[in-house]
């Protein structure tokens, strides 16, 4: 028993030591991305690629440098044929091993997601050292200009990222834009991706990122864009709103109303010559949130007025947006999933025709909205109105 | 019942007959009749010639030096060793549990008793396993840190010239010297000590880029929550340098196969034929182990101290709502 006891011990002590602490990193060897850009390059098949990588200052003994205004983060670039190498490259400039574990976001510049983004994620969705969570964005122009930036409040502009598409997602969960979900996306037949799209703004030498819509993929390669205006359109469509506005403006004055949810649910009807309808039911419940003018109404009647306006305007917000997808020849909607999945055998025979048949369908939409709440104040502001 | 050639100490065994078990009173004397040394100067001679295993990190006789926590052990079925010239009394057979209840816990209310005792479990994990959870940490498992701490647990450690472990261990050993030295003075001039020691050489290390501010916290944390649970301090201070020891290897796995091997110790050990985690075990016992139930419905006592009369109180409804009782008894009538 002693005799056994004694052999654990040293087999756990032993393992102990020959591990040799395989794995262990000191903080101080490590290099910590925090954001991944991609840059189409003028050479053919190759690109250029951009760690940030997040500066640790130290806070040790009175050598901490004053001078924070050289930013928290400084870059590697490399151009070359894909991302791993570029990352091999770049370890043989660094001091530090490079650790990715913590990278916050994945940048595509604008050209380069024109020529196709599917090649570049590919070693990001293979690497144990990404996260999932990782999110991507489409930037207008270069994705290492907005790396290389200095941001207003945060101290790192990939962590800026990340928190701006945090906010963006408890809008609706359409805008969320993990690697994961990406890719679970990719797996649809015929629906057209969406990325957010995002511009650096520069002023006095500071900047802030602005995402100004979202860029429609198809088939991993950016097709067009949507603005403001038409992603509403689009998170309308899709449904599971989790917070939003709508303003509608009409000859009588002008409100805002804030949607405090509302769902949608589309039924695709193919007729025998391949005429597709889709035909979707939008169901929103909206608060008031701002109004302006209406002076001659009472708030009864203001309030069955907006609803039916802003039903007017929901309608006219999503048609424009599959409009739009048409145009592109991107199914924003997912008109052949949801035909696919009603009728598989059918959409066996329209699979085919399928790029010259979308641009022709047509889009039935009806919103029901319900005004449920004035907000604070149940009246409108009126002189002499004091009773 | 005299134990010591030389000293002919008085030892005196208290307990309730028909309570505690007979075979762990007999199993106890006949231990004591074995004690054939010359001196006994302290309760603590005893504890080291009867306990179950002797070379155990964790002790199987409990001690206390209040009047009221003994006669609350002999009456749950405990028995009593009172040493002559020792304020420390002795009881067998001891649970792992007990060191965790304090006298307080009974005689303030339920609620904040429950949770003052929940917190006593927690301060005694983390006294263990803080240390080595943060060596493990920065040293292996950066990925599992947030961006944020990890910016800042980067800055500390940057220009620190010791490894995480290293540091560790500078830390625990100072702390150790410290509270040793406190312990031995006199009272006002350990305040003094601690002072020096702690404030003086703990900011001077940090300002001096010898040890990262985090691994301060972390150990001061440790150190503090060492003494919430004084009864397994010394059990616990052995545990935290072998998790750290472990953690600085193998990383979290490291800590993983210590917690597992104390586990499957503690599980193994017995005090007089107790089982040292009885009380953990799904029973009536659970209403006084992570929480305290209120006293009225711990009517019985615990299981495998007590045999023969095991009923502490019999049926007993709490005054919920007593005024309307009290006017439906009336009613009746």
């Amino acid at each position: 028993m002693k005799k056994r006891m004694l052999l654990c011990l040293a087999i756990l002590v032993y393992a102990a030591l020959f591990a040799g602490c395989w794995d262990s990193r000191e903080l101080d060897t490590l290099a910590i991305v925090t954001g991944i850009g991609i840059d189409a390059s003028e050479k053919a098949g190759k690109a250029n690629y951009v760690l940030q990588v997040g500066k640790v200052r130290p806070i040790a003994g009175d050598t901490a440098p004053e001078d924070s205004k050289d930013g928290n983060a400084y870059i590697l670039k490399e151009e070359s044929d894909s991302i791993l190498e570029a990352i091999n490259l770049m370890q043989c400039e660094s001091s530090r091993i490079l650790f990715l574990h913590h990278t916050q976001a994945l940048l595509f510049g604008e050209e380069i997601a024109r020529q196709g983004i599917l090649p570049q994620i590919d070693f990001f969705l293979r690497d144990q050292e990404i996260r999932m969570e990782v999110r991507i964005l489409v930037i207008e122009g270069k994705a290492e200009d907005v790396l290389k930036a200095k941001f207003r409040q945060e101290v790192s502009p990939s962590v800026a990222i990340a928190r701006m598409m945090n906010n963006n997602e408890s809008v609706s969960e359409y805008l969320e834009t993990s690697l994961l979900n990406f890719a679970l996306r990719l797996h649809d037949d015929t629906m057209a991706q969406v990325l957010p799209l995002a511009r650096l703004n520069e002023e006095d030498g500071e900047s802030w990122l602005e995402t100004v819509g979202l860029v429609v993929l198809k088939g991993g390669r950016v097709v067009g864009r949507l603005d403001g205006k038409l992603t509403n359109g689009y998170i309308l469509s899709r449904g599971k709103i989790k917070a939003g506005s709508i303003t509608v403006a009409t000859d009588k004055g002008r409100a805002t109303l804030n949607i405090l949810h509302s769902d949608s649910c589309a039924k695709p009807i193919v007729g025998d010559d391949g005429e597709i309808v889709l035909r979707q039911k939008i169901e929103a419940t909206m608060s008031l949130g701002e109004l302006k003018g209406f002076s001659d109404m009472t708030i009864d009647e203001i309030m069955n007025h907006l609803r039916g306006e802003a039903e007017k305007e929901m309608v006219a917000q999503v048609q424009n947006c599959f409009v739009a997808g048409q145009a592109m020849n991107a199914d924003l909607f997912g008109v052949g999933s949801l035909i696919k999945k009603k009728m598989p055998q059918r959409w066996e025979t329209l699979k085919v025709r399928w790029d010259t048949l979308y641009p022709r369908a047509r889009l039935d939409v009806e919103a029901t909205a319900e005004l449920v709440d004035t907000g604070q104040s149940t009246n409108i502001l009126r002189k002499g109105d004091r009773k | 019942m005299v134990v010591g050639v030389k000293t002919l100490t008085d030892v005196c065994l208290a307990y309730i007959d028909g309570v505690a078990d007979p075979k762990v009173i007999s199993e106890l004397k006949y231990r004591l009749e074995q004690i054939r040394v010359d001196a006994i100067l302290d309760s603590g001679y005893i504890e080291q010639y009867i306990e179950d295993a002797p070379l155990s990190l964790f002790s199987t006789v409990s001690y206390t030096e209040k009047p009221d926590v003994a006669a609350a052990r002999v009456l749950e079925g405990r028995i009593a060793i009172i040493v002559d010239g020792s304020p420390f009394v002795l009881a067998v057979p001891m649970l792992f549990i007990e060191s965790f209840q304090a006298a307080e816990d009974y005689y303030g209310r339920v609620i904040y008793a429950s949770i003052s005792r929940f917190m006593r479990y927690l301060a005694f994990l983390l006294t263990v396993f803080m240390p080595s959870l943060y060596i493990a940490l920065v040293s292996f498992h950066q990925e599992l840190i947030p961006t944020t701490l990890l910016f800042t647990f980067a800055a500390a450690r940057e220009g620190t010239p010791f490894p995480a472990f290293l540091e560790a261990l500078i830390m625990v050993f100072s702390f150790e010297i410290l509270r040793e030295a406190g312990v031995r003075l006199p009272r006002p001039v350990g305040q003094a000590i601690s002072i020096v020691g702690a404030l003086i050489v703990g900011d001077a290390a940090v300002s001096a880029g010898i040890v990262g501010a985090p691994m301060v916290i972390t150990i001061a944390i440790t150190a503090v929550a060492g003494f919430v649970v004084p009864e397994q301090a010394d059990a616990a201070a052995v545990l935290r340098l072998i998790t750290m020891f472990f953690a600085a290897s193998l990383g979290i796995f490291g800590i993983t196969v210590i917690f597992l091997a104390v586990l499957i110790h503690l599980c193994a050990l017995e005090s007089f034929g107790v089982p040292y985690f009885r009380a953990l075990l799904p029973s009536r016992d659970a209403k006084d182990t992570l929480v305290r139930f209120p006293l009225w419905s711990m009517t019985k006592r615990p299981l495998d101290l007590a045999h023969g009369d095991i009923t502490r109180l019999g049926f007993f409804v709490p005054p919920l709502h007593p005024h309307k009782k009290r006017e439906e008894g009336e009613d009746q009538q």
